[in-house]
């Protein structure tokens, strides 16, 4: 199975929605992977839509990480950051991981108190919401270390 | 690249030894030493030749040649070119090779000079077995071994030299023997020139050719064939492309010649190299027979010998080098593979290779080439995920042997060659990629794993299936990628190093590698690593230049580092605007953090401030202490230095440090209205307890001055945060305390005198604090927290503060209006309106505003939903939809305008709506240029609408009791004769249903001319003296009409339906209303179509209507064929009542009628008793056929009083009962249109009744 370290959501405005890492040193680092890999993901996307699909594979190797892009039909990006070992990375297996943050991402989304104490239609660049800091849209962050912790690349929560 | 032995990287080509060009200075001054007179020192010192010498066609040949065979010179490290050329070094003619086989050692003397110690075995000066070598007595490859193949043995030697040429004799017939002795001479000396050097050639297997250089007249002597026969016989040449005469050429015949010559030498090298394999594979073979009874020590010096996987190594590396002169990179390759794999399994022992000693060393530099050769030759063919398989094979093998030798991630030596083995890999990529190698381009999924497939082979075979993903590690990326590892290994060699020099052990800090690793300087490594990134980065990128910026980064990150701060800043600059525009915040405050530090550093206190509250500004993940730092770090500077000048923060690149609301209570006010407002500045998370802002500047218009509150410091922190300032008009200045709480709000409130939209675009906050003034400017237009949180209004000053949340969009923005003219509307009518009526609706306009106003009024009527035309009138103008502009007039205040509109409504009843726009306008003197204030008022006016009266009609028909005319009556083809009438009797009930009392003024009948049909008569002939007469609700008025029906002879199918010849037309009126501008309604009252029953065979009796006991009456039956095409034959029976006494016929056959033609019986009644009594039963059967009967029968049959129709004497003929009708009971409703049956006569069956009056 791949190792994620982390995963970040950028919005159509290619504002973070979310940048997700599962060490907690690296935060900063994996902000850099998930905003430079919007250049390799705005260069895929330029290619045509007669190679669009929302998998957009693998992006690029740098240092440690291999980083895999997904976009959206809202136009939604999804990165991953998974740990660069000599080994065949399936593509199933990724794109599983995206379609798992992408059913998380709804799912926050889908909160109707999120729309609660804004005016903001937040479907075009829900990154605005980040700054609100809102209870409810802690839901993603809650729901994407699950999807960390089934993949193992998280430690399982410990159970008080 | 440069980290290794370029003889270990270089790609080998075939060696081609040039003599005999030198210049003619150096040619008499040969050295002996070859190394050094070899490659370019030749070419270029033959620039010096003097002028005289140019002019000789020989030297300028020789020039020339120098030249176009130093062009083909060839040492590049990437060189994929497949072309049969060699790599050309001009040498001295007397060049000799380095000594092939020297006896092992004797004595130590002098290296060159041959001894031995064991007689019979000679090996190579270079071999691990000779003492002396610097691989003695176990080394693997020295490049020196690379170098000899490289530089000092060719694989083909090329003799240029002149030939003798005798003086040009002065006649053709002069022979001059004495030339011809010298010219033997010279060709004996030339022979064994060349026999020399073929002699040193051969025995190396080395190819000789001897081209030798003659002038053109020299080719066409015929003595020349014999004398290069006999130099090739002396000289022990071979007999293919070993001698060649060259005469003087053009440059570009001479390349063409150098060319033709590499084409024909190249054969001879590739089986000199060949041989050189062989000779190899040979050993090897030997070896590894041999390899068990090696004694283990068979040198007298110390050390040990090479062990049979070193030799392994060595044979392979030899095997792998000659492939890769013969350009057979694959049989390379794969040797290159083997000798790397015999490495690997020396390093796994440490026994084999001890760790950290000088072969250790070496070795490690030859698995470090050996593994760039792979990669090399894999790009060589495009085969990206192979060469980078086997980069990362190479790289984490190692890695792990490093580990077990003590040197792993922990210790700088590690990352350094972490470094140097990614920068080697983008150093080639760079080359490849300049020397025009395609790297491939970004791929789609899908392409990626078909790409894919031989990928994973290579790193775990047969475990996952290749085409479903990818080894992300094998993809190929272009260099920038990999300087960029490269740098941040560097970066990591460079912290295990600040870590390790730091300690004070001494014995780790004196260590010869760690000294080695102190005069290296790290940070421009770094740098020039990353700049190399940089600048692949750009010229690969076709995105916003994000991966760009983010070496910017690094290198921003490596400068300051290094401590050159000016020029981090210079980068911090340009990157911190892309991801503030991004909002990527942890990567700008990790930016800021260090750009401060850089202020700091070099003493830019302005900076300094300006960023520490930028930082301040961006609370979001900051914790508390860290702002609490900067906010007395910033208090620290205002109180000890003193800036050069007032520092204004730019807007566009900061985010405010406070968070500006600005809420208006409402989106619109009138002139001269008060418009509130609020500006809420609120902080972060823990305020700014630091820091007192002293002056608030509130720009609501560029043209105007701004408000201003100026903040003066209080003794009581705690004192009320509020201040009223007040009303402001068009500007104000206003002073009061505020305080430095977590918010400071003020409630203002705008008046305009201009229809304007009042905004606040943007606020200026001031630090004055010592000599400081900072100004802070707010742009409130575009924040963050302004477009994502709902605007609040403070709704107490008491604290906490609470809020009421205004769910408005634009509430930062208020709207001066003028205010809406006061005008009072109303409409007067009388409800519900009367079809057909002119109804009036009067508009009543009252101006109740303090000037004078104008009004226009446009009424749109709302089309009725039925076929109905409706219509308005208003003055002159009439529509059936829009009026428009219609002016009221000027209204002077307090006046009051009407006007009364007119509906018409047609149709049926219901509501009309009608729409109202009223437009006022004030009246502007005419030298103002203002545009007219306007106001439009809209009212909507329903207006039930009923009929006045309800028409009902009642049509029944009869039968003219009149015998038919006969069959030839003439007077049937009179031009207007009618035949077979018929009467409608049509009868209309006219019901008041209006509310309202109305005034009949007349009722008329409008005749108007159908085909078969007139009105013979009309009972309003008869009431035309009673209109006028009033109808309330619920009063009536009937009238009865009688309507001739008739056939037209020429139509022989008529329509069932005919329409009333005419209508009828009620005038009318309100009975209240009596404005004379009103006319009279007129409602029409259209009587339906006439549809008369269809008529059969029937019998009409016609008495009076009334008798007389004992007064005889006559009585007449007729009966009338108005079938239309079928004979009656009708038969009479009738049965005598009690009442009556009767004479006439009792049983009679009558004659048969025709289609259209009646027949009369007359009886005489006497009554014999009063009352309603009955009269004589009259029985008429139509005699018919049975199969027509039975269908009569079946219908017939429902009828009760009908009676068996039985003819005794003919079975198979029966009758038909006919109706008998008495004259005036012969009324029948009109056929439905869609009833196709004839409507019965049935009723009449049952007898008729009389009424006898007493005489």
């Amino acid at each position: 199975m791949v190792k994620v370290n982390a995963i970040a959501l950028v919005s159509p405005l290619n504002h973070p929605i979310i940048v997700r890492s599962f060490s907690l040193s690296d935060h900063l680092k994996y902000n850099y992977v998930a905003h430079t890999s919007l250049d390799v993901i705005e260069e895929r996307i330029a290619l045509g839509p007669k190679f669009m699909d929302c998998y957009l594979g693998h992006l690029y190797s740098l240092e440690d990480v291999a980083v895999y892009g997904y976009v959206t039909p809202t136009r939604i990006k999804i990165i991953l950051a998974l740990e660069l070992a000599d080994a065949v990375v399936r593509d199933a297996d990724v794109v599983a991981i995206f379609k798992a943050v992408h059913t998380a991402y709804h799912e926050s989304m889908s909160n109707p108190f999120l729309r609660l104490n804004t005016m903001v239609d937040f479907t075009t660049d829900p990154s605005s919401l980040l700054n609100m800091q809102t209870k409810e849209w802690k839901g993603l962050e809650q729901r994407i270390d699950n999807i960390g912790r089934a993949i193992g690349s998280l430690p399982p929560e410990p159970t008080s | 690249m440069n980290s290794y032995p370029v003889e270990l990287l270089v790609q080998h080509v075939p060696v081609m030894f040039v003599a005999g060009l030198d210049p003619p200075q150096h040619a008499r001054n040969p050295s002996e030493n070859a190394p050094a007179g070899v490659n370019g020192h030749a070419v270029s010192d033959g620039r010096e030749t003097s002028a005289q010498e140019l002019r000789d066609p020989f030297s300028i040949l020789a020039a020339r040649l120098r030249n176009a065979l130093g062009a083909r010179r060839r040492s590049a490290t990437w060189d994929p070119d497949k072309s049969h050329r060699f790599n050309v070094l001009l040498v001295d003619k007397e060049v000799r090779f380095p000594p092939r086989k020297i006896p092992p050692p004797q004595h130590a003397t002098r290296m060159d000079e041959p001894y031995s110690s064991a007689p019979g075995v000679l090996h190579s000066p270079l071999s691990p077995l000779t003492p002396s070598s610097p691989l003695y007595p176990d080394g693997l490859i020295a490049p020196i071994w690379v170098r000899k193949h490289l530089e000092l043995i060719p694989s083909v030697f090329v003799l240029f030299l002149r030939i003798w040429e005798p003086p040009q004799p002065t006649s053709p017939l002069e022979i001059n023997n004495q030339d011809r002795d010298e010219e033997r001479a010279r060709d004996t000396d030339l022979a064994t020139e060349i026999g020399l050097r073929k002699k040193s050639t051969s025995e190396r297997g080395i190819k000789l050719t001897v081209v030798l250089m003659a002038s053109r007249h020299m080719l066409e002597e015929p003595t020349l064939d014999a004398r290069l026969s006999f130099i090739r016989r002396q000289s022990g040449l071979d007999a293919r492309a070993a001698l060649f005469v060259l005469s003087p050429l053009s440059t570009s015949e001479l390349n063409e010649f150098v060319a033709s010559l590499q084409e024909a030498l190249y054969e001879s090298a590739t089986d000199y190299y060949g041989a050189h394999s062989k000779r190899v594979r040979r050993k090897k073979n030997r070896y590894s027979h041999q390899a068990t009874s090696l004694p283990p020590g068979s040198g007298p010096s110390t050390g040990r010998p090479l062990r049979s996987e070193g030799w392994t190594v060595r044979y392979e590396y030899k095997m792998a080098t000659f492939a890769e002169f013969r350009m057979e990179d694959e049989l390379a390759r794969k040797h290159y593979e083997d000798c790397w794999e015999a490495l690997r399994d020396m390093f796994g022992s440490t026994a084999i290779l001890p760790p950290r000693t000088k072969r250790w060393a070496e070795a490690k530099v030859l698995a470090d080439s050996v593994a760039f050769k792979i990669c090399k030759l894999y790009l060589y063919h495009s085969e990206f995920s192979h060469a980078l398989a086997h980069f990362n094979r190479h790289l984490y093998r190692f890695a792990e042997l490093q580990r077990g030798w003590g040197i792993g991630e922990e210790t700088f030596e590690f990352w350094s060659w972490v470094a140097r083995q990614y920068r080697v890999l983008a150093e080639m990529l760079e080359y490849g990629v300049r020397a025009g190698l395609q790297l491939p381009s970004p791929i789609t999924p899908s392409a990626g794993a078909q790409s894919a497939t031989p990928i994973s082979s290579s790193v775990s075979p047969g475990e996952v299936p290749a085409t479903l993903g990818i080894n992300p590690a094998n993809a190929i990326q272009h260099p920038g990628y990999y300087y960029y590892a490269a740098a941040s290994c560097t970066q990591q060699r460079y912290q295990r190093f600040l870590a390790i020099s730091d300690q004070e052990d001494p014995s780790t800090t004196s260590s010869p590698a760690l000294a080695n690793e102190r005069k290296v300087d790290h940070q421009a490594i770094i740098i020039e690593l990353y700049t190399k990134a940089y600048e692949l980065f750009k010229s690969h990128g076709t995105g916003n230049g994000r991966l760009t910026f983010h070496m910017a980064y690094r290198i921003a990150e490596a400068y300051y580092s290094a401590g050159q701060f000016d020029l981090a800043v210079k980068f911090f600059e340009r990157i911190a605007k892309t991801y503030q525009r991004e909002k990527w915040g942890a990567m700008l405050r990790s930016i800021l953090a260090m750009w401060c530090e850089c202020g700091r550093q070099m003493g830019d206190v302005e900076l300094t401030v300006r960023l520490l509250l930028e930082m301040l500004a961006r609370e979001a993940t900051d914790s508390l202490e860290e702002r609490r730092a900067i906010e007395e770090e910033l208090v620290a500077i205002f109180q000890s230095t003193s800036p050069t000048r007032p520092i204004v923060l730019e807007p566009s690149d900061f985010a405010p440090i406070l968070h500006p609301s600005i809420i208006f209570w409402k989106s619109e006010v009138s002139l001269g209205e008060p418009a509130s407002f609020q500006v809420i500045l609120t902080a972060g998370d823990g305020g700014l307890p630091g820091l007192e802002f002293s002056l608030l500047h509130i720009y609501w218009d560029e043209n105007h001055p701004p408000i201003i509150i100026e903040h003066f410091p209080s003794e009581d922190p705690s004192a009320h945060p509020h201040t009223d300032l007040g009303q402001l008009r068009s500007s104000g200045i206003s002073e009061g305390p505020s305080q430095p709480s977590p918010m400071i709000k003020s409630d203002l409130r705008i008046t305009s005198s201009v229809p304007v939209d009042l905004t606040i675009p943007r606020l200026t906050l001031f630090l004055n604090t010592g000599s400081w003034n900072v100004e802070i400017p707010i742009n409130t237009t575009n924040t963050l927290m302004s477009a994502a949180s709902i605007p609040r209004w403070l709704t107490t000053i008491d604290l906490p503060p609470r809020f009421i949340p205004i769910h408005r969009p634009n509430s930062q923005m208020c709207r001066v209006q003028f205010r809406p003219h006061r005008l009072y509307i109303s409409f007067q009518h009388d409800e519900p309106a009367l079809i057909d009526e002119q109804y009036p609706i009067i508009i009543q306009i009252t101006n109740e505003d303090d000037e004078d106003l104008q009004f226009d009024i446009d009424v749109l009527l709302q089309p009725s939903e039925d076929e109905g035309v409706n219509h308005i009138t208003l003055g002159d103008d009439s529509s059936t939809s829009l009026i428009k502009g219609v002016s009221f007039g000027i209204v002077k205040p307090g006046g009051v305008v009407k006007r009364t509109l007119y509906l018409h409504s047609a149709g049926t009843g219901g509501d009309r709506i009608l729409d109202l726009s009223i437009q006022s306008h004030t009246i502007q003197p005419e030298s103002s240029n203002m545009s007219p204030n306007t106001n439009e008022t809209l009212r909507t006016l329903v207006v039930h609408t009923v009929p006045a009266m309800k028409p009902s009609f009642t049509i029944t028909y009869t039968r003219d009791p009149e015998p038919l005319p006969a069959l030839l009556d003439l007077s049937k083809y009179e031009p207007d004769a009618v035949e077979g009438q018929r009467i409608a009797i049509t009868t209309v009930a006219v019901l008041s249903s209006g509310p309202w009392e109305i005034v009949v003024d007349s009722i008329r009948y409008k005749p108007e001319n159908v085909r078969r049909a007139r009105v013979a008569s009309c009972s309003l002939s008869f009431v035309e003296d009673e209109f006028p007469c009033s109808w309330s609700h619920g009063d009536a008025f009937s009238l009865t009409c009688e309507v001739d029906l008739y056939e037209e002879n020429n139509e022989d199918f008529s329509e069932d339906e005919i329409p009333f010849p005419g209508h009828f037309e009620v005038t009318w009126r309100r009975s209240e209303i009596t404005d004379p501008n009103i006319a009279p309604a007129k409602t029409l009252l259209n009587v339906p179509s006439l549809r008369p029953p269809d008529d059969g065979l029937v019998a009409l009796l016609d008495c009076p209507p009334s008798g007389r006991l004992h007064h005889p009456f006559g009585l007449r039956l007729t009966v009338q064929n108005r079938q239309k095409f079928r004979t009656a034959e009708p038969m009479l029976d009738v049965d005598s009542s009690e009442a009556f006494v009767l004479s006439g016929p009792r049983h009679a056959r009558l004659p048969m009628l025709l289609p259209g033609t009646s027949d009369e019986v007359f009886f005489n009644l006497i009554p014999l008793s009063c009352g309603f009594v009955r009269l004589p039963t009259f029985k008429v059967h139509d005699r018919r056929k049975l199969d027509v009967l039975r269908e009569n029968e079946e219908s017939t049959s429902t009828n009760p009083s009908g009676e068996a129709p039985t003819d005794p004497e003919e079975d198979r003929i029966t009758a038909a009962r006919v109706p008998v009708l008495l004259v005036g009971r012969d009324l029948r409703p009109g056929r439905d249109s869609l009833d196709l049956s004839v409507p019965g006569d049935e009723l009449s069956l049952d007898g008729h009744f009389l009424p006898v009056y007493p005489s």
